[in-house]
C-alpha cells in the first residue's frame, strides 16, 4: 500500500514549495520563527508609522519633516532586530531565508534613517544577492533589493544632505544605477525580472529611483525650473515598464478603491511624474547635470 | 489528471512529511521569506524653491532675525543671503536646509509636495481597524510560487499535530492500522469536508486530532469499535455545516472540554458496543447533529458548560449505539427524534426550576444535566412502548427533573453542606438511578420520591459521619427492593416515607455510644429490608404515624444493656432481628392489642435479666436470638404485658434457654 504511494508522496513533497503558510511549530521551526519575525517587523512598521509620520502624505512616501529614528523611542525596530539576530544564532547565517532577513535588516536601517549602520551591512546584502536567486533565473524583490541596496543607500543618505549640485549628482547616479539594473534583462548573466503583478520588488527600486530623480529636479530647479520636466519624464520612463497596460492607460482622477492598495503609490508617483513632464521629451539633461 | 484526496493519501504523506520534514521546513522558509511585507519609498521633495525670496526676505525681518539668533543661524544666514540660490557651496545649501523649516514653522505653512497630491489615496494610509489594512498601502509583494493550499494546509496540519503530541512516533501512530484507521475517519468525515483555508477550521482540526492521538496514542488497543469516532466526526461536520460559525464555537467548546481524550476513548470501548451502530451510524449521526444544532439554537448556555456538553453527546451516542428505533427515528409526522426533543425537553425544566430555585440553577449543571438526560434515555429504551404517545418523553422528563429538584431542596439534603457534595450526590442518584431504568420508565414519581427519602433518612442517621457511599448503596438498594417487590410499588410515596420515618427513630434513639455512623446505617438498611417484607403492614404502620415511635421504642429497650454487650454489630443484628419481627407482629400494633410503653418496658427487664445469665448458661452471642425470642413472646401474649415484667422474663426465660442450648446442641 505505501511503496505505490510513496512513489508520488515525494513529488507531493514538492507540492509543499507551494504551500499556503499555517502555523506548525514542531514541523516547521524555522518557518515559524521566520513568520514570527514578519510579524513583529509589521507591528513595529505601524508603530513607526504612528509615531513618526503625523499626517501621512498622499504618496505613501516618508514625510520630509519627518524626524525619523531620532524621534523614536524606544529604538525603531529593536523586537524585529533582536529576532533576526537570535534566528541566526539558531539557525546559521547561509540560508536563503537567512539571506532574506539580511535584506529586511538593511530596509530597517534605510527606512529609519541609521544609514551607517546600512553602510556596514553592505558586504552582507552583496553575499546575500548571489543567494538569493530563484531557481527559474528571475528575480524576484529581495534579490533586487540586496543587488540595488547600494544605490538605494545612496540616494537615501544623499537627500538627507544639504541640497547641492553633488547630492544631485549622486542621486542621479544612484536612480541611473538602478534604472539600468532593472533594465538589463538581455544582459550575459543578467536575471530575468519577474512579472510585475507578482513581485513588486522592481516597481518598488523603479518607483524610489523616480524619487531620486525628483529629488534631483527640484535641487538643480533652486536655480532653474527649465529641467524639471526632463527628471520628472526620467523617472516617469522607469517605473512605467513594470506597471501593466491598463495601469498606464490609466489618468489621473483615477478611482484608486478599483485598484490594489499596494500599487497605488506607484500609480500615484507615475502620474505626478507624468503630470510634471508634460510633453517634454527626455533630452540630455543628464549630461547637462554632469557638467 | 489532478491528484484525488484521500484520507489514505494525506496519512502516507505525512508519514513522509514526518521523515523529511527538515527539507519540509526549508521549503516552508523559504517560502514565508517571499511573504509580502512593508516598506517606506524615499522621502518626497517639496516645492521650496518658489518660496526662496520670501524666506530671504522674512530672515531680514526683526521676528526673523530673532529666530536666527536663536537657533545660533546669524552668521550663516550672512552667508546664506550672498546666494541663497547657490547649489555648489555647501555650507550654503546647509545653511538653507536649517532655515526653511523654520520659516514654514513660522509662517505656518507647508509646501506643496513634488509628487503625487491625489487626496483619494489619503484615505487608506496609516488607517483602518488593523495592522494588515493600515500596511496594506505599504506592502511590497515578492514573487509567489504556484500553490495547492488547501491539501498542503491539511498535510502541514497533520503533521505537525503529529509530531507535536507523538513526536518521532508518529509515523508509527499512522501505520498501526487501528489508529491509522481513527486519523483516516477524522480526515474523511471532518477535514476533508470543512474549508481547509480557513484557519479557524484548522485550529479545530488540529485540537480534534491532537486529542485523538492523546486518547489513543499510548495504547492503540484502546481502540475497539471506530465507528463511534466517526459518528462523532461525522456529527460536527453536520453542525458546522448547518450553522456555521456558531457551530464552530459548539465543536470548540467540545473538543476543548476538560476530558475530551477520555470521552473519545469511552466512545470507542463502551458506548459503541452494539455491532448494529455500525450501519445506522449515518442516522446516529444526523440525529445527533440535530440535537446539537437544537442546543446552538435554544440552549446556547450550554456551550459555556463543556463538561456538560461533553456528557450529553456521549449520552446521546450512546443512546444512538444501544437503543431502539424509538430513540432516533422521528416522531409522528416526521417530528423530532425523541433523541433531541428529550434534551431540549429536559433543558426546559432544568431552566424553569432553576429560575425557582437558585440551588438547582447552581447543582443542575456540568455532570448534572448530562446524568439526567441519561437516566431518561435508559428509561425510554427500556419501555419504549410507553413513550410512543406526543408528549409522554416531555411529561415524563418534566417530573424527573423536579423529582430531583424536589430532592436536593429538603432541608435534610441542605445540611449536607455545600452546593458541590449536594452536586456530586445529585449524579450518583442518577447514576443508581439508571440503574433501574425499568422501574424508572414505569414508576418515575415513585422512584424519585424513594430516592429522596432514602437520602434523606440516610443523612439523618449518619449525621456527622455520613459516608457518601454507604448512602448511595442503601439508596440502591431500596430501588433494587421496589423494583423486586410489586407490593413496595403499591405504597407510593408511603414507601417513602415510612423509611424517612424509620430514619427518624433511628435519629431519636440516640445511638451514638451503641453504633458507629456505619451501624446506623446498618440499621436503616435492616429497617429497608423489614419493610420490603411485609410492605402493607408498614404502610399501615406508616399511615398511623407509628414507625417513628416503634423503631425509636424498641431500639431505647436495648441501649438498657449495662455491661456494653449490646453494641456494634451485636447492637445491628438484635436490632434487625427486632424490626423483622415487628414486620411479621405489626398488625397487632395496628390493631392496638399492643402497648408500646409496655413492651418497651418488658424488653428492658428482658436485657437486664440476660445480663445475669451471662457467663452461666449464655454469651453474648446469644443475645440477639434469646431477645427476639422474648420479644416474640411478648407480643403474642399482650395480655402479660399487664403483669409484671421480671415475673414474665423469668417465667419463659428457662424455655428459651433451653431452645437455644438444643440449637447449640445440633450446631
Amino acid at each position: 500500500m505505501l511503496k505505490p504511494i510513496r512513489r508520488y508522496a515525494l513529488p507531493l513533497l514538492f507540492l509543499s514549495l507551494l504551500l499556503q503558510s499555517i502555523s506548525c511549530a514542531r514541523l516547521t521551526p524555522r518557518t515559524t520563527a521566520l513568520r514570527q519575525i514578519h510579524q513583529t517587523y509589521r507591528g513595529e512598521f505601524d508603530q513607526y508609522l504612528q509615531l513618526t509620520v503625523p499626517a501621512p502624505p498622499a504618496d505613501g512616501t516618508m514625510s520630509l519633516r519627518s524626524k525619523g529614528a531620532e524621534n523614536f523611542a524606544p529604538a525603531p525596530f529593536a523586537a524585529t532586530l533582536r529576532e533576526i539576530r537570535a534566528y541566526r544564532i539558531k539557525y546559521g547565517e547561509d540560508s536563503r531565508e537567512s539571506a532574506h532577513l539580511t535584506v529586511l535588516e538593511g530596509m530597517i536601517y534605510l527606512q529609519t534613517g541609521q544609514l551607517g549602520m546600512a553602510r556596514l551591512l553592505l558586504p552582507d546584502l552583496r553575499q546575500a544577492a548571489d543567494n538569493l536567486g530563484q531557481g527559474n533565473g528571475a528575480a524576484v524583490r529581495d534579490r533586487l533589493l540586496a543587488q540595488n541596496f547600494e544605490s538605494l543607500l545612496a540616494g537615501w543618505t544623499a537627500i538627507r544632505e544639504p541640497e547641492t549640485r553633488d547630492s544631485a549628482r549622486r542621486l542621479a547616479e544612484a536612480a541611473g544605477s538602478i534604472g539600468t539594473r532593472l533594465a538589463a534583462p538581455d544582459r550575459p548573466g543578467a536575471a530575468q525580472v519577474s512579472e510585475p503583478e507578482v513581485d513588486e520588488g522592481a516597481i518598488y527600486l523603479a518607483t524610489s529611483a523616480a524619487i531620486f530623480y525628483a529629488w534631483v529636479g527640484k535641487i538643480l530647479s533652486l536655480q532653474t525650473r527649465e529641467d524639471r520636466p526632463c527628471w520628472c519624464a526620467k523617472g516617469m520612463a522607469l517605473i512605467a515598464p513594470h506597471l501593466s497596460q491598463a495601469e498606464r492607460r490609466i489618468a489621473r482622477g483615477i478611482d484608486y478603491q478599483s485598484i490594489s492598495a499596494g500599487r497605488i503609490r506607484y500609480l500615484g508617483w507615475y502620474n505626478s511624474l507624468a503630470l510634471c513632464a508634460g510633453e517634454r521629451p527626455i533630452d540630455n539633461c543628464h549630461e547637462r547635470l554632469k557638467q | 489528471m489532478p491528484i484525488e484526496i484521500t484520507p489514505q493519501l494525506v496519512s502516507s504523506i505525512v508519514c513522509e512529511l514526518i521523515r523529511y520534514r527538515d527539507r519540509v521546513d526549508t521549503i516552508l522558509a523559504v517560502r514565508e521569506a517571499s511573504e509580502g511585507l512593508p516598506f517606506l519609498l524615499p522621502p518626497a521633495p517639496t516645492d521650496e524653491s518658489a518660496h526662496l525670496d520670501d524666506m530671504v526676505r522674512f530672515f531680514a525681518t526683526p521676528v526673523g532675525q530673532a529666530i536666527l539668533i536663536l537657533h545660533d543661524l546669524a552668521d550663516g544666514y550672512e552667508s546664506f543671503r550672498t546666494d541663497p540660490r547657490s547649489i555648489d557651496n555647501r555650507a550654503i545649501a546647509a545653511t538653507r536646509q536649517r532655515l526653511f523649516p523654520l520659516y514654514f514653522e513660522a509662517a505656518q505653512f507647508r509646501p506643496a509636495p513634488l509628487g503625487p497630491t491625489d487626496p483619494a489615496a489619503n484615505g487608506r494610509v496609516g488607517s483602518g481597524p488593523e495592522v494588515g489594512l493600515r500596511l496594506a498601502w505599504y506592502v511590497v509583494e515578492s514573487q509567489r510560487l504556484s500553490r495547492h493550499p488547501a491539501f498542503v494546509n491539511l498535510l502541514l496540519a497533520t503533521t505537525d499535530t503529529l509530531l507535536e503530541i507523538v513526536g518521532q512516533n508518529g509515523a508509527l501512530f499512522l501505520r498501526h492500522p487501528r489508529t491509522r484507521g481513527i486519523v483516516e475517519s477524522l480526515l474523511n468525515e471532518f477535514a476533508l469536508k470543512g474549508d481547509l483555508e480557513d484557519q479557524s477550521f484548522l485550529l479545530l482540526f488540529r485540537r480534534l486530532l491532537g486529542s485523538t492521538v492523546l486518547a489513543f496514542g499510548d495504547h492503540p488497543g484502546k481502540v475497539r469499535n471506530q465507528t463511534a469516532l466517526k459518528v462523532l466526526y461525522g456529527t460536527l461536520t453536520r453542525v458546522r455545516k448547518t450553522l456555521g460559525r456558531p457551530g464552530d464555537d459548539l465543536a470548540a467548546a467540545m473538543i476543548s472540554a476538560d476530558g475530551f481524550e477520555q470521552f473519545l476513548v469511552a466512545l470507542t470501548a463502551e458506548v459503541a458496543r452494539d455491532p448494529a451502530f455500525l450501519i445506522k451510524d449515518q442516522v446516529a449521526s444526523e440525529v445527533v447533529g440535530a440535537m446539537l444544532t437544537r442546543i446552538c439554537r435554544d440552549f446556547p448556555l450550554l456551550l459555556n458548560d463543556s463538561k456538560a456538553l461533553l456528557g450529553v453527546v456521549e449520552a446521546a451516542l450512546g443512546a444512538a449505539a444501544t437503543s431502539t428505533a424509538a430513540i432516533l427515528d422521528p416522531g409522528p409526522g416526521g417530528s423530532e427524534p425523541l433523541l433531541s426533543s428529550l434534551l431540549a425537553a429536559i433543558l426546559r425544566e432544568i431552566g424553569t426550576c432553576a429560575q425557582k430555585d437558585t440551588l438547582v440553577a447552581s447543582i443542575a449543571n456540568g455532570q448534572v444535566v448530562p446524568g439526567i438526560y441519561r437516566a431518561a434515555l435508559m428509561a425510554i429504551a427500556s419501555n419504549p412502548l410507553r413513550f410512543t404517545k406526543p408528549g409522554e418523553a416531555n411529561r415524563f422528563a418534566a417530573e424527573l427533573v423536579a423529582g430531583l429538584a424536589k430532592m436536593l431542596a429538603s432541608q435534610e439534603m441542605k445540611v449536607l453542606g455545600s452546593t458541590s457534595t449536594l452536586q456530586l450526590l445529585a449524579i450518583e442518584s442518577l447514576r443508581i438511578l439508571s440503574r433501574h431504568p425499568r422501574l424508572l420508565a414505569g414508576h418515575n414519581v415513585f422512584a424519585t420520591s424513594l430516592l429522596t427519602s432514602v437520602l434523606q433518612a440516610g443523612t439523618l442517621v449518619m449525621a456527622d459521619g455520613l459516608e457518601r457511599e454507604d448512602l448511595l448503596e442503601l439508596a440502591d438498594q431500596a430501588l433494587f427492593a421496589a423494583t423486586a417487590n410489586a407490593a413496595l410499588l403499591r405504597l407510593e410515596t408511603r414507601l417513602g416515607e415510612a423509611i424517612l420515618a424509620a430514619g427518624r427513630g433511628i435519629t431519636s434513639a440516640n445511638l451514638n455510644e451503641q453504633v458507629d455512623a456505619k451501624g446506623r446505617m446498618a440499621l436503616l438498611n435492616a429497617a429497608l429490608r423489614a419493610i420490603s417484607a411485609n410492605p402493607p403492614v408498614w404502610s399501615r404502620l406508616q399511615e398511623l404515624r407509628m414507625v417513628e415511635p416503634l423503631v425509636r421504642g424498641l431500639l431505647l429497650s436495648l441501649k438498657a444493656d449495662g455491661v456494653g454487650l449490646l453494641t456494634g454489630t451485636r447492637f445491628v443484628e438484635t436490632a434487625s432481628r427486632l424490626l423483622q419481627l415487628l414486620s411479621r407482629r405489626g398488625q397487632l400494633f395496628i390493631e392496638k392489642k399492643i402497648d408500646l410503653p409496655a413492651l418497651q418496658a418488658f424488653l428492658v427487664m428482658a436485657v437486664k435479666r440476660l445480663e445475669r445469665e451471662l457467663g452461666r448458661t449464655i454469651d453474648g452471642e446469644a443475645l440477639p436470638y434469646l431477645i427476639e425470642r422474648i420479644a416474640a413472646a411478648i407480643i403474642d401474649a399482650p395480655a402479660r404485658l399487664k403483669q409484671r415484667p421480671d415475673a414474665f422474663i423469668d417465667e419463659i426465660l428457662p424455655s428459651i434457654l433451653a431452645d437455644l442450648g438444643r440449637l447449640w446442641g445440633k450446631g
